[in-house]
């Protein structure tokens, strides 16, 4: 018996460890979409609280990494180490800012996970709905297969605009006219609280 | 040992092979060029710092004021109104797509809107499942094959392109209130009608600009974007 709940003990282990498969992409979605939506909706907790808690429930899906990677395109292999670091963080903590800002702002919309199209095997985009206030906005989970640490989001799609694309092009505008330094440092001044959410 | 090092080092190379292929991908989906041909670009950033500067010093605290004294059931009479009245852009636009059971449907909640929702104040026609389709003359331009030729930004309206801004012309005729004899009254109410708009959400656009890093370019590629999907769709 004992064996068993070792053997069990590790399959759950390489589970986490290897993330999620193909198949299980919709399923994992919908359930953390609902997971969210209950924290959302609990009255009794803060923002602070809320954001953790959410965080704790989406992490696992993002590969914050290569959302920074692609979205600095070329130029990040000719960033340190050390900039790469820097900017991975910086560019996370960027994301998240944007992305708990429109979670928290959640009244009672529905959100509808929908069917998912393959542009290319190592791509997966789960097609979702918010509907709000009888209006209908799309949004794509945009995932890819990250090997042996399983199928993770490389970028979202809402109403049509890429998130991470929007953020190439900034990135790319802003190091046509200034360096790696000046770009971290607005990067790290939009991560700054709001002085309106004060 | 020599073995084992071997095949360490093979792995490692596949890795790194895997990584560099990988980034390769990305690079072709996302488009290797971050800049976008943009000759106006000097101007553009000064146009959107000023439409900024209106939009969150003049715009949005008159429409928050507007919003504040008008109840929310007359704004969407209004919008209502306005919405009815611009189904010929629609109409004419799902035609020349031709997405002629979108014109239909479009033709359809026009004749409902106007007989049971009282000349258009209130969208009966969303009981009978009858959807609106927008659609205006710069998606019929991109439709046909037209590109969008190089971003402008316009004064108050902000961002544009100039397929978009041809498109304009098309839907200045296709518009009902432009057949309003005193120029300024047509353009009174036009504005009238966008105020109105704005003022169901008028903290939209501030909550937009905080996802900028950089404001030009990221109302530039978004809007792109946006107006590239629309014409897809």
């Amino acid at each position: 018996m004992k064996f068993y709940k070792i053997l069990l003990g590790i399959c759950l282990f390489l589970n986490s460890a290897f993330g999620i498969n193909e198949n299980e992409i919709k399923d994992e979605v919908i359930k953390k979409t609902n997971l969210a939506i209950e924290v959302l909706k609990n009255s009794e907790l803060d923002n602070e609280t809320k954001s953790k808690e959410l965080f704790k429930i989406f992490d696992p899906l993002f590969d914050y990494k290569q959302m920074a990677k692609i979205s600095l395109a070329k130029r990040y292999n000719s960033l340190s180490k050390e900039e790469q670091e820097k900017f991975n963080i910086a560019f996370e903590q960027k994301l998240k800012n944007s992305y708990i800002d429109k979670l928290l702002s959640y009244t009672n919309q529905e959100v509808i996970i929908q069917d998912a199209t393959k542009p290319q095997p190592t791509r997966y985009w789960l097609n979702s709905q918010l509907i709000s206030d009888g209006k209908t906005y799309d949004f794509v989970y945009k995932f890819y297969d990250a090997k042996e640490r399983g199928w993770l989001i490389y970028d979202l799609d809402i109403i049509g605009v890429s998130v991470i694309q929007t953020y190439r092009s900034q990135f790319g505008d802003m190091l046509d006219n200034a360096d790696f330094e000046t770009l971290l440092t607005k990067l790290n001044q939009a991560n700054l609280p709001s002085q309106d959410d004060k | 040992m020599r073995f084992i090092l071997a095949i360490f080092f093979s792995a490692a190379l596949l890795f790194a092979n895997t990584n560099q292929s990988e980034t390769d991908e990305f690079d072709v989906e996302f488009g290797t060029q971050t800049t976008t041909f943009d000759p106006l670009s000097g101007y553009n950033r000064v146009m959107t710092s000023f439409n900024d500067f209106v939009y969150v010093n003049m715009l949005t605290p008159a429409a928050r004021g507007y919003a504040y004294v008008v109840p929310k059931t007359t704004r969407t009479v209004i919008s209502n109104f306005f919405d009815n009245l611009m189904f010929p852009i629609r109409f004419v636009n799902n035609l020349l797509q031709f997405k002629f059971k979108n014109a239909g449907e479009e033709t359809l909640r026009f004749l409902a809107n106007t007989i049971i929702g009282f000349g258009g104040l209130t969208d009966g026609a969303k009981y009978y499942g009858l959807e609106k389709h927008d659609e205006d003359f710069g998606q019929t331009l991109g439709t046909w094959g037209i590109a969008s030729g190089f971003h402008v930004v316009l004064p108050l309206l902000g961002p544009s392109n100039l397929r978009d801004m041809a498109g304009m012309a098309g839907d200045y005729f296709a518009n009902p209130i432009s057949y309003i004899e005193d120029d300024w009254t047509a353009f009174g109410i036009k504005t009238f009608a966008y105020f109105n708009e704005f003022s169901h959400d008028p903290l939209a656009y501030e909550n937009l600009k905080k996802d900028a890093v950089e404001l030009y370019p990221f109302l530039r590629d978004a809007y792109e974007q946006r107006r590239e999907h629309l014409i897809k769709e």
